[in-house]
């Protein structure tokens, strides 16, 4: 979280969604609502579209999302969420693409505000005014091509700057490929998927390999933050308990604000952070590692005792076993 | 004398029903399974609740169930003489057939129905499990699958 905090600044300051209205202004085929209860439903013209939800494009689906004057488009067997996050003291809304294809068209951002963030399996992108379109892979892969505007797509320390008509692939757990020439309307998704399915057969533990490493990225946020987190949480119990023990009731009313509130603040942004690193990891275990694990399984349904297999059964349960002790205890079963 | 003819008549009706049920269950798995041999793609997704559990993976999307059945058609996957060996009522710990995870056990709490039984398979590729509901007059309705 601290790179992205560099990143913000350099990028200049997050933009703030949470004040603003998103909701589906168009949808054809099928596309689900999945709300931050874990309840699912078909989605519906103008419903909202809340921090925790998840939108999911079936086979034949398509969706556009407004956020104000920003609009998102989901093709087909998209998976899409927006989680919430703060930086910079203020609460601010990140667009997932977990898996599929989605096309923004950014608008709204002026030139004294910037980044707007959007999270993939394997990177973190900044933008600023822009159009352009995020793939990810079945194997937690991802691919940016920028129609217009910039792009800052980071990924393990390392940044690369996307300009116009410009491209990048990312792998999980790597630091982004080298950019290329994208021409507009150009980009073959289809052919795109299919090309990083093989790539994923061909050396499965390479990537089940990258997954494990993106996952071990979040546990280790969460980690640094819980520490911080338990600090605060307890400086805080401390401040309240000197609270109670005000009577008069305008130094309690001052204490409170220049006190109490501010650690409250803080100490809740801190929990947003974790709760935003332990949701990006379940999104990875759920849809990155399900699919891949599903792919392999029924690959080798007649081949179980391949040594291919076998030592990527290792590494799935070794990533298992790291969620189930990591991840899980920041999660409720609202989530699954 | 009247009130044991009755008693026993409404216990020997509830017995039949429960019989029936399981009748069911048993008829469901094979037909189940024959759809699965036979590769019919169409049918195993009209019979599959979303989100499915299959061995320790949730998946939430449609497509992904299809894409379980489509790729066990391509692998040429059938289940060879299988006899149903057991119909159980779901209980707290039927969870772990599939795994110890805290994923799971919310998977069984939240959207296995009260109506699911637990159906054991043997045959000659091993050990299944299945998860499922039988209505009266409709296919069975499919909510996990393992292997063991």
């Amino acid at each position: 979280m601290e790179k992205n905090i560099i990143i913000a600044v350099l990028f200049c300051i997050a933009f703030i969604l949470a004040a603003q209205d998103a909701y589906i202004d168009y949808l054809e085929g099928g596309v689900f609502l999945r709300d931050n209860t874990g309840s699912s439903r078909e989605a519906e013209l103008d419903d909202r579209v809340d921090a925790g939800f998840t939108v999911i494009t079936g086979e034949d689906g398509y969706t556009e999302i407004y956020f104000n004057e920003d609009l998102i488009k989901l093709n087909a067997d998209t998976v899409f969420q927006l989680l919430d996050a703060e930086e910079a003291g203020e609460k601010i809304n990140v667009f997932s693409c977990v898996m599929g294809s989605i096309y923004l068209k950014i608008k709204s951002l002026s030139n004294d505000r910037a980044s707007l963030y959007i999270n993939t399996p394997s990177a973190t992108l900044g933008v600023r005014g822009t159009a352009f379109t995020v793939f990810s892979g079945v194997d937690g892969t991802s691919l940016v091509a920028v129609e217009q505007g910039k792009v800052v797509v980071a990924s393990e320390g390392i940044q690369v700057n996307l300009e116009e008509e410009e491209g990048v692939e990312i792998k999980p757990g790597e630091a982004p490929g080298m950019k290329f020439k994208v021409l507009r309307g150009k980009v073959d998704y289809s052919k795109w998927k299919e090309d990083n399915k093989s790539a994923f057969l061909s050396d499965p533990l390479a990537a089940m390999n990258r997954v494990e490493e993106r996952l071990e990225y979040f546990i280790k946020n969460i980690d640094g933050l819980f520490l911080n987190y338990t600090e605060n949480k307890d400086k805080l119990a401390l401040e309240r308990k000197k609270l109670a023990g005000i009577e008069n009731k305008e130094e309690k009313k001052k204490y409170y604000s220049g006190e109490v509130f501010p650690l409250e603040v803080k100490t809740s942004n801190i929990y947003l952070n974790i709760r935003y690193y332990a949701l990006s990891a379940l999104s990875l275990r759920r849809y990155v590692l399900g699919s891949i694990y599903v792919l392999m399984k029924t690959s080798y349904i007649k081949k179980t005792d391949s040594l291919e297999y076998n030592r990527f059964l290792d590494a799935y349960n070794r990533a298992l076993e790291s969620f189930e002790e990591n991840i899980v205890p920041r999660l409720v079963d609202a989530d699954i | 004398m009247w009130k044991k003819f009755l008693y026993i008549s409404l216990l020997g009706f509830f017995c039949a029903c429960t019989t029936m049920n399981l009748t069911d269950h048993k008829t469901g798995a094979i037909s189940l399974i024959e759809d699965i041999n036979k590769g019919k793609i169409k049918e195993l997704n009209a019979c599959s609740n979303v989100p499915f559990l299959f061995d320790k993976e949730i998946l939430l999307r449609k497509a992904d169930v299809s894409l379980l059945w489509e790729n066990l058609k391509q692998a040429d996957f059938t289940i060879e003489d299988p006899v149903v060996t057991a119909i159980e009522n779901i209980n707290p710990d039927s969870y772990k057939e599939f795994s110890h995870s805290m994923e799971v056990k919310v998977f069984f709490n939240k959207y296995v129905s009260k109506d699911c039984m637990l159906i054991r398979i043997k045959s000659k590729s091993g050990g299944i499990i299945f998860i499922a509901e039988s209505k009266p007059g409709e296919k069975l309705l499919i909510s996990a699958f393992t292997g063991k």
